[in-house]
């Protein structure tokens, strides 16, 4: 209960509000994680990676698969545990989950017995909130995601794109402070991503919520984001960090063309070092 | 696309059909042609073990016709004993089956829902499971005396392990996405068990179900056959013994009788469950 109102309050205090860009809202500090591998060998997924992200700020990751870019989303999600540093958000070092995290995947992870509506009130309904209280906020959210008549509607009878908007309606449901998104466009069609990134920012401009986007598709991370993280291979270190200075608001489709967009593209590529072998899946 | 088109049009007749007309008489489509068709085959069968009967090419000693089983029938009716005996074996098998599928979905959540439990437990369950338990009936009628506990715990011997083990596997078997969905969006552990992983397990928990309510009253049945004062079990051994064919199927009837009653009820019972599907 306590929960839900909470989240309330910051939803209507944030909506419209310049965030306070002065203050820090994710920060990794001097992270190292190092895993158990199947054949029992010792991995070093990550290694001293630090990054300081201020409030409001839209982050993409990107790097050859493997660098250990999820790894850091789990921690912030309190799903790992860092083997040496720490990771904190508002100030708050992350012991265990969060509810004001909100995490997206590349899969959606719809419950297929319930209906879209039911779906997106899923986490409202674990903080607690009434029944009348939830099911309107989802019918609120679905409209918002260009999901209006399709309320009842099951996962099975959903498209691909559909489905991950009705996870992204879901993850917006519980209002987070912070949005970690794992390539949740990567398993679609290139023009349904590309709809679903426009939407995405379009939803997330003028919020003030911290974003933080893992990706391989470059585009992507440059057309959407504010600042991207290049990682090395593993053991994933930053090799560069790179400031999008994009106006705002920004067309997702027609940002591709423009000439700043190709030289920053361009920089990344080079930094993730295809031409030096380097995979990229 | 292609393929698929394909399939979709050759899902009509899966054979060769000659076309002048016949394909009516085939039509997989067509209930009235598939109910035509089943009766037509019932009254082969019947009329078939009819003839054998009366044309005494079976000595009615060893195999009873139609029409005398349908006498029969008629006697048990009109003295009462179908009550008697249907009522009793049908007490255990339904105490049977509700005591071994509500321990059975149990013991199967708590097992489903321990990695350690379930690697310690496993190989003991392979080996109960697939114990054939009905040779251990007289067993039981020397532990529990020939009355209903002694059928009652048979049954639930077949039905707990049938449910367990099917409740294990619908919970093994949600998806890990559901449960990291859950968890990400703050659902406490009870939450994610109760909203995810049970309401996940249920069309596999209502599989075992079904076929543990078939299971239920096949080991009553045995159970009587082998020592009862009562139950339609000990009838079809008391007629088999007094060389009379037509008591035998005759009560075999009446189980058939009772077994697809039960399979109807927990399919009813399923589809009306299913309904969980629409709302939150």
């Amino acid at each position: 209960m306590i929960g839900y109102r909470e989240a309330t309050d910051i939803r209507v205090k944030s909506a419209g509000d310049a965030p306070d860009r002065t203050r820090l809202s994710i920060k990794v500090d001097r992270v190292r994680h190092e895993y158990i591998s199947q054949n029992g060998e010792r991995v070093v997924a990550l290694d001293d990676v630090s990054i300081d992200v201020p409030n409001g700020q839209f982050v993409a990751i990107v790097g050859p698969s493997g660098c250990g870019k999820t790894s850091i989303l789990n921690m912030l999600a309190g799903l790992i545990v860092p083997t040496r540093g720490a990771v904190s958000i508002d100030g708050e070092i992350v012991t265990g989950t969060s509810r004001a995290v909100g995490y997206m995947f590349a899969r959606d992870g719809m419950l297929p017995w319930r209906t879209a509506q039911a779906n997106v009130a899923f986490g409202l309904e674990v903080r607690g909130a009434s029944k009348a209280e939830r099911l309107a906020q989802a019918d609120a959210l679905l409209e918002r995601v260009g999901l209006k008549g399709f309320e009842r509607a099951f996962r099975s009878q959903l498209s691909h794109g559909m489905r991950q908007r009705v996870a992204l309606a879901r993850t917006m449901a519980i209002d987070p402070k912070v949005f970690l998104l794992d390539e949740p466009f990567g398993a679609l069609d290139a023009q349904t991503r590309i709809v679903l990134q426009e939407e995405f920012v379009r939803l997330w401009e003028n919020t003030g919520k911290t974003v933080l986007l893992v990706t391989h598709d470059i585009s992507e991370a440059v057309a959407m984001a504010d600042r991207v993280i290049v990682l090395s291979p593993r053991p994933g270190r930053i090799k560069s960090d790179i400031a999008i200075d994009l106006p705002r608001p920004r067309d997702i489709e027609s940002v591709r063309f423009d000439e700043k967009f190709a030289r920053l593209a361009r920089r990344i590529w080079r930094d993730i070092g295809v031409r030096g072998g380097g995979d990229i899946a | 696309m292609t393929q698929f088109r394909l399939v979709v049009a050759d899902r009509r007749s899966r054979f060769p059909v000659p076309s002048f007309g016949l394909r009516v008489l085939f039509d997989p489509d067509n209930l009235f042609t598939i109910w035509a068709w089943r009766l037509a085959l019932a009254a082969l069968v019947i009329g078939g073990w009819q003839a054998a009967a009366a044309l005494r090419l079976v000595d009615p000693m060893f195999l009873a016709s139609p029409v005398a089983v349908c006498g029969f029938l008629f006697d048990y009716v009109v003295s009462g004993k179908i009550w008697v005996n249907s009522l009793v074996t049908l007490e255990e098998t339904v105490l049977g089956f509700a005591l071994g599928a509500g321990l059975g979905i149990l013991a199967g959540l708590v097992i489903g829902g321990s990695k350690f439990l379930e690697r310690v437990l496993t190989p003991f369950l392979t080996i109960f499971n697939s114990l054939p338990r009905v040779a251990l009936a007289p067993m039981f009628i020397i532990w529990f005396g020939i009355g209903a506990l002694s059928k009652v715990v048979l049954a639930f011997s077949l039905v707990f392990f049938i449910v367990l083990i099917s409740t294990e596997a619908g919970v093994r078997s949600i998806d890990p996405d559901l449960t990291m969905m859950a968890k990400v969006m703050g659902a406490t552990d009870r939450q994610r068990f109760l909203k995810v992983v049970l309401h996940g397990a249920v069309p596999s928990i209502f599989a075992g179900l079904r076929l543990g309510a078939i299971y239920s009253l096949l080991g009553v049945v045995v159970g009587e056959m082998i020592a009862a004062k009562w139950g339609l079990g000990q009838q079809v051994m008391e007629y088999s013994y007094n060389y009379k064919p037509a008591g035998v199927f005759g009560v075999l009837a009446i189980l058939a009788l009772i077994a697809i009653c039960l399979n109807e009820l927990t399919t009813r019972i399923e589809r009306h469950l299913g309904r969980w599907k629409t709302e939150d």
